[in-house]
């Protein structure tokens, strides 16, 4: 089967229009002529008399802190201008093959890598920071390395909202009720009770433990419906909690770096750090969850391959996501 | 059925006005953080100034006779208080130390010492880079002071610190706590401390006021730290380096 490519119909060309298709490619240069500026200018500031030892604030790490703080809205406004470009020059891909889907834009696919090393990289400095595990590096060195773990955070955060914001939002944000009730289900289905749904390691239920249980959960109404494009696992349990997480750290984390711009009250950086902290350590929980998911469950795996490919195979989206394939084969009919 | 809009995708009439103002929305975002960017990049040197400390421990080391009474003080008012038991002032060994001849006649020669503590920087590396602002200024003393409660343990002030110590093997004490600044880290605790004048004692400072040498011969708290405001000053880095390196006051500067 040929590719299949649904061209977008283009708004009509007036001055404003012309803009706002430029604007995000004057933003996106702008952000890296301001971002080549921060290094010079730090030093500008650094030579100023008042400070003694030729540093900012007297240390190395003030000297960082600040780096960081000016870097940030350069880093946040490209990823934001990146996001734009690629929604100007997006056609809609059905179906590329007839043995498998696109699941994923390649973009979407990069941002979810780029959160993931910088969600790595901050937790595993995070440790460090907080002496859970000792500290092997320098602190500087430390700061250096949670803090571009923070910036691939921020613009994965940034080009995310952007890009499914603009794109009229992504479906993975649980809207019905229904939604949690399949998501408590198909966790439930890890435990293999459900014929025909391997659970975790693969394992399925000897059918004599597996009927009685069938009966009892059918009767709770715990049977999972057919999914669409996302899994409800991957609505509620996923997708959600990271939001929630990422949100709180990114936010905190904001007014942690915000506190070397302007000046802040102690008690906002005392919670703003408590939060911080926190939220910490359940992202450090939910990514043991996450990645448990994708490992120890073999029929989420090809799930965890289209992270890397962006598709996945027909066969796969029949028997888990029928709803999407039902879709996709709709749209594919000429 | 998977709607367009769980697609990503608008339709076509939906195209033209409605992602049309989410475009431009998120493009004035976009200049906006770039607007901020140059703002801040802009805007010069943005560490906040705060107010002097209004003294400061400058112990004198030619009139240190070793005995730890300092330590000790400092770690049982502390420890009373509630607060860490490690001793801000610290006592070192240093062969270059003129001992005074008044300690040698009245104390015979017991050693060469010199006193570790916190000099209350004017422009306190400490207090601009902590994280939570755990690090403030006491409004009483002028001290900075750190709150064991707010301290997240980063050791950002630790190093901040301008004044690195000699190796613990130095120390006059048997207590090894890794100091490697004015600031002190307490394991046990997970919190930083430093000296703070002793802040909560109406009676100021426990290491001054215990010395045993302090009542007969000079050595006690400087009443202002204009000496340290001018020491720390880029024009007058051979003095910094001085005090920095000897731990030396000079003698007009004790009363």
């Amino acid at each position: 089967m040929s590719t299949l490519k649904i061209e977008e119909t283009a708004p009509a060309v007036t001055g404003t229009s012309t803009l706002v298709r430029f604007l995000p490619a004057i933003v996106l240069v702008a952000a890296v002529i301001g971002a080549a500026v921060v290094l010079p200018m730090v030093g500008h500031d650094q030579s100023a008399r008042t400070w003694y030892r030729g540093l900012i604030g007297g240390s190395s790490l003030y000297r960082l802190d600040t780096i960081f703080a000016r870097l940030l809205p350069f880093v946040i406004g490209a990823a934001i201008a990146v996001a734009l470009l690629e929604r100007g020059r997006r056609q809609r891909h059905v179906a590329a093959s007839g043995e498998s889907l696109r699941r994923h834009e390649l973009s979407e696919v990069i941002a979810h890598w780029g959160n993931a090393v910088g969600v790595g990289l901050c937790l595993i400095t995070a440790t460090w920071l907080r002496r859970w595990f000792g500290r092997p590096f320098s602190l500087e060195t430390t700061y250096v390395l949670h803090f571009i773990g923070a910036g691939l955070i921020m613009a994965a955060v940034a080009h995310h909202i952007t890009f499914q914001r603009v794109g009229g939002g992504t479906g993975l944000i649980p809207k019905r009720r229904a939604d949690f009730k399949n998501a408590l289900a198909e966790m439930v289905g890890y435990t293999g009770v459900y014929r025909g749904l391997r659970g975790a390691f693969g394992v399925q239920m000897p059918a004599a433990v597996r009927r009685p249980a069938q009966r009892i959960l059918r009767k709770w109404n715990l049977v999972p419906d057919p999914d669409g494009k996302y899994l409800a696992t991957e609505k509620v349990l996923s997708y959600s909690l990271w939001a929630v997480l990422i949100g709180v750290v990114v936010i905190t984390g904001v007014i942690k770096t915000l506190r070397y711009a302007v000046s802040l009250p102690g008690g906002l950086l005392h919670w703003a750090t408590y939060l911080h902290d926190g939220a910490t350590i359940f992202l450090i929980v939910l990514l043991a969850l996450h990645i448990g998911a994708l490992v120890l469950v073999p029929r989420n795996w090809p799930l965890l391959k289209s992270m890397f490919t962006t598709r996945v195979s027909r066969a796969y989206a029949k028997a888990h996501l029928p709803l999407w394939v039902e879709e996709e084969e709709t749209a594919e009919k000429p | 059925m998977t709607s367009d809009r769980e697609n990503g995708m608008s339709g076509p009439s939906d195209f033209s006005r409605r992602a049309f103002l989410r475009k431009t929305g998120a493009a004035v975002a976009g200049v906006a953080f770039v607007g901020l960017g140059f703002a801040e990049t802009f805007k010069g040197v943005a560490f906040p100034s705060i107010a002097e400390a209004g003294g400061v421990i400058m112990p004198n080391p030619s009139l240190c006779i070793g005995c730890l009474t300092c330590e000790v003080s400092c770690s049982e008012v502390h420890k009373t208080a509630g607060l860490s038991d490690i001793a801000r002032i610290r006592v070192y060994r240093r062969e270059s130390v003129v001992v005074d001849p008044a300690i040698i006649a009245n104390f015979g020669m017991r050693g060469k010492f010199f006193q570790n503590v916190c000099v209350q920087c004017p422009d306190a590396p400490c207090v601009a880079v902590c994280p939570p602002k755990a690090l403030s200024v006491d409004p009483k003393t002028g001290a900075r002071v750190i709150d064991p409660n707010t301290c997240i343990a980063c050791g950002k002030c630790e190093q901040a610190c301008l004044f690195p110590t000699p190796p613990e093997s130095k120390a006059a004490g048997p207590e090894q706590v890794g100091q490697r600044s004015r600031i002190i880290y307490d394991k046990p605790r997970n919190v930083y401390t430093k000296c703070d004048l002793c802040s909560f004692r109406a009676e100021g400072p426990a290491c001054i006021e215990r010395c045993p040498v302090n009542i007969a011969i000079t050595q006690g708290k400087v009443k202002s730290d204009t000496m340290c405001l001018t020491l720390l000053q880029p024009e007058n880095q051979a003095n910094f380096a001085k005090m920095r390196d000897q731990q030396t006051a000079p003698a007009e500067a004790t009363q």
